[in-house]
């Protein structure tokens, strides 16, 4: 399983080497394209050998009865975890965009809190307790000018 | 030249004393140390988000201010992780890893305190160890900095990356195509000499090229926000904890008593500290592993005595010493916290490397000065605060993960005041994230980022001044012949332990 993904990572990394380069050598001025060309290429070099060194250990492990193919396999809940979160970091992301700061962020601590089991009084507690932290820390003491969104614009 | 040198430096140490005159710079050094603890108290969040964190922030602040309030954060963050490692079995930061093996033991057996007061106590007079070595050592570098033309800064970048692409992570050919990506994102944006843009795909947004503080905190702290809640925080049981002023006292007389073992621990640890890309935790395991090797009970060890835990607490603050003095005077980072460090000093204006051991040699010093008095007064803080600082350790993720998400996301709009910077943000979390777990480096990346610009004009200056071949200088010959035999050893090792195999 391990080895699959590094098959896959090496593949990418020389594909996206390869992009590169096509576009590097498109540019205009040799000065300007004589570093992207320099890097791309020891990226295509590594990753070939990454490639041959990764299929070479599947193969002898397949020979020995797979017993290395398992490596250590994440659970899918753990999998499922990631991306919920990462889901409401993005959510978090699309409601600053459209609300701004100061509405998205007790959102977020909601969603959150409550997506942990957290209880209600807890969590809008919580809630309130961050969203003054947010506005008297960085709109008061540091002066920053937190984005108001697109809404309120 | 040496006089000259020794006159220079004179004053510069004069002028990096008369900051502490000042009300300004102890506040910020204050707010340091307690930044420094709270994450160092913290299990999972280490220097390295700390530093992460503090990032964006850096635009209130001047070099003045904002290196010292760097190495408080450091400085206080190594000594306090021992606290939970001692106490909890728990590591605070990584570096604190080795501290546990004899530590948590002797806590069990009654002797917490007495582990504490030695952990403590080691850690500060380690860092002031460090720092006196450092500070030796600067007169030494002085004349070698200055025979340093553009080739061989070219070779020392070269060399810096491959240190770091190598020594971090667990593949060195990973290692190595993550410095490159990185070298790869530093150059999108303008091209400063010929005025060509390189892969802005036509947007304005790119035309300055990719944001760093929003790159960094997403490599950085967004796969540590997903690992925290799905892996959990760290479930530490604060039992009763007993913790008598007479254990302490006879914790810190231990270090006196094993002053042998506590010098040599931390001048191995500033060594190891001064090897690029080789890092805090490695150092600590490797002095661990010679105290037991030259131990009369090597036995003993892993079961509850005091010099398991004197050896790599004097190292993991020592280290930081060595680490600085590369970092600064190279710009080749001693550890991942100094890659984060040397990022925030081009955010600043400040180029690392030669300047700072020239131009910038009282900014160093004053650096070198913070983490001595913060390694003492930190050490001194955390002897007093033992038992209230092991229970912020039982901070629920529920309540953590929110709040440094949402310090994390302003700390990424600050800098630039632009929304377009979350998304770079998200974009950069979910590389790290997925880096990660293939176990690229991500450090390697980082650094590439950060010293691309600046190898690539060292490049064309090369090639103007000594034409093509400029690597066939003596000195940068040198440089990138010991780049290869680091690139080299790790294959070179693995092939020859297969064959024994």
């Amino acid at each position: 399983m391990k080895n699959k993904k590094d098959i896959y990572a090496y593949s990418f990394c020389m594909v996206l080497a390869l992009v590169i380069m096509g576009v590097s050598l498109g540019m205009e001025q040799f000065e300007s394209k004589i570093f992207p060309l320099l890097i791309s290429f020891p990226i295509i070099v590594l990753a070939v050998s990454g490639l041959i060194s990764t299929i070479r250990i599947s193969e002898k492990a397949s020979t020995a009865g797979g017993a290395s193919e398992s490596g250590k396999v994440s659970p899918k809940s753990w999998s499922s975890g990631y991306a919920a979160v990462y889901t409401l970091f993005f959510c978090y992301f699309i409601a600053i965009y459209g609300l701004g700061f100061m509405i998205a962020t007790p959102l977020f601590v909601l969603a959150y809190t409550k997506l942990r089991e957290m209880k209600w009084s807890a969590s809008i507690g919580f809630c309130a307790a961050v969203t003054a932290l947010q506005y008297g820390v960085f709109v008061l003491a540091m002066n920053i000018d937190l984005y108001p969104g697109l809404l309120f614009e | 030249m040496f006089e000259v040198s020794y006159q220079v430096m004179l004053g510069a140490f004069t002028q990096a004393l008369s900051g502490y005159l000042s009300l300004e710079f102890w506040l910020i050094i204050f707010a340091g140390l307690i930044i420094g603890m709270l994450f160092g108290a913290l299990p999972g969040l280490s220097a390295l988000v700390a530093l992460t964190m503090v990032t964006p922030f850096l635009f209130l602040m001047t070099p003045e201010t904002a290196l010292p309030f760097f190495m408080a954060i450091i400085a206080a963050n190594y000594t306090t992780g021992s606290i939970a490692a001692i106490l909890l079995n728990v590591p605070g930061t990584t570096v604190n890893a080795a501290t546990l093996l004899d530590g948590f033991p002797m806590t069990v057996n009654g002797k917490g305190d007495r582990a504490l007061g030695a952990a403590l106590t080691a850690s500060g007079l380690g860092g002031t160890v460090g720092v006196l070595f450092a500070l030796i050592m600067i007169p030494f570098v002085f004349p070698l900095i200055l025979a340093l033309k553009s080739p061989e800064m070219f070779a020392l970048i070269l060399m810096g990356l491959s240190c770091v692409g190598v020594l971090t992570g667990k593949s060195p050919i990973k290692g190595m195509i993550s410095a490159c990506f990185g070298l790869l994102i530093s150059i999108v944006g303008i091209h400063a000499i010929t005025g060509v843009t390189r892969f802005t795909f036509g947007t304005v947004f790119l035309i300055s090229g990719v944001p760093l503080v929003p790159a960094l905190l997403g490599l950085y702290c967004v796969p540590e926000m997903l690992d925290m809640d799905v892996k959990g925080g760290i479930v530490a049981n604060v039992k009763d904890l007993n913790l008598s002023v007479r254990g302490v006292i006879e914790g810190c007389k231990d270090v006196f008593r094993h002053w042998w073992l506590f010098l040599r621990s931390a001048v191995l640890g500033w060594i190891i500290g001064a090897i690029p890309g080789v890092g805090g935790t490695t150092a600590v395991f490797i002095v661990y592993g010679q105290a037991k090797q030259t131990s009369k009970h090597p036995e003993l060890f892993g079961t509850g005595i005091v010099e398991g835990v004197i050896a790599p607490e004097s190292a993991n603050n020592a280290k930081e010493g060595g680490a600085l003095l590369t970092s600064m005077a190279l710009g080749i980072p001693g550890s991942l916290e100094w890659v984060v460090i040397l990022g925030s000093l081009l955010l600043l204006g400040i180029r690392p490397g030669p300047d700072m051991i020239t131009k910038h040699l009282p900014l160093t010093f004053q650096m070198l000065l913070v983490l001595f008095s913060c390694n003492v007064i930190g050490a001194f803080i955390c002897i007093l605060l033992a038992s209230r600082l092991a229970k912020i350790a039982t901070i629920s993720s529920r309540i953590l993960l929110p709040v440094i998400t949402v310090v994390i996301f302003i700390g990424a709009f600050a800098e630039e005041e632009r929304i377009l910077s979350l998304f770079v943000l998200l974009i950069f979390g979910l590389l790290g994230f997925v880096m990660e777990k293939l176990d690229f480096s991500r450090a390697a990346m980082l650094l590439g980022f950060i010293l691309g610009d600046l190898l690539e004009k060292y490049f064309f200056l090369s090639v103007g001044s000594a034409g093509p071949l400029f690597l066939l200088r003596p000195i940068s010959l040198s440089i990138i012949l010991l780049t290869l035999v680091v690139f080299l050893y790790n294959s070179v090792k693995n092939l020859l332990l297969r064959r024994k195999g």
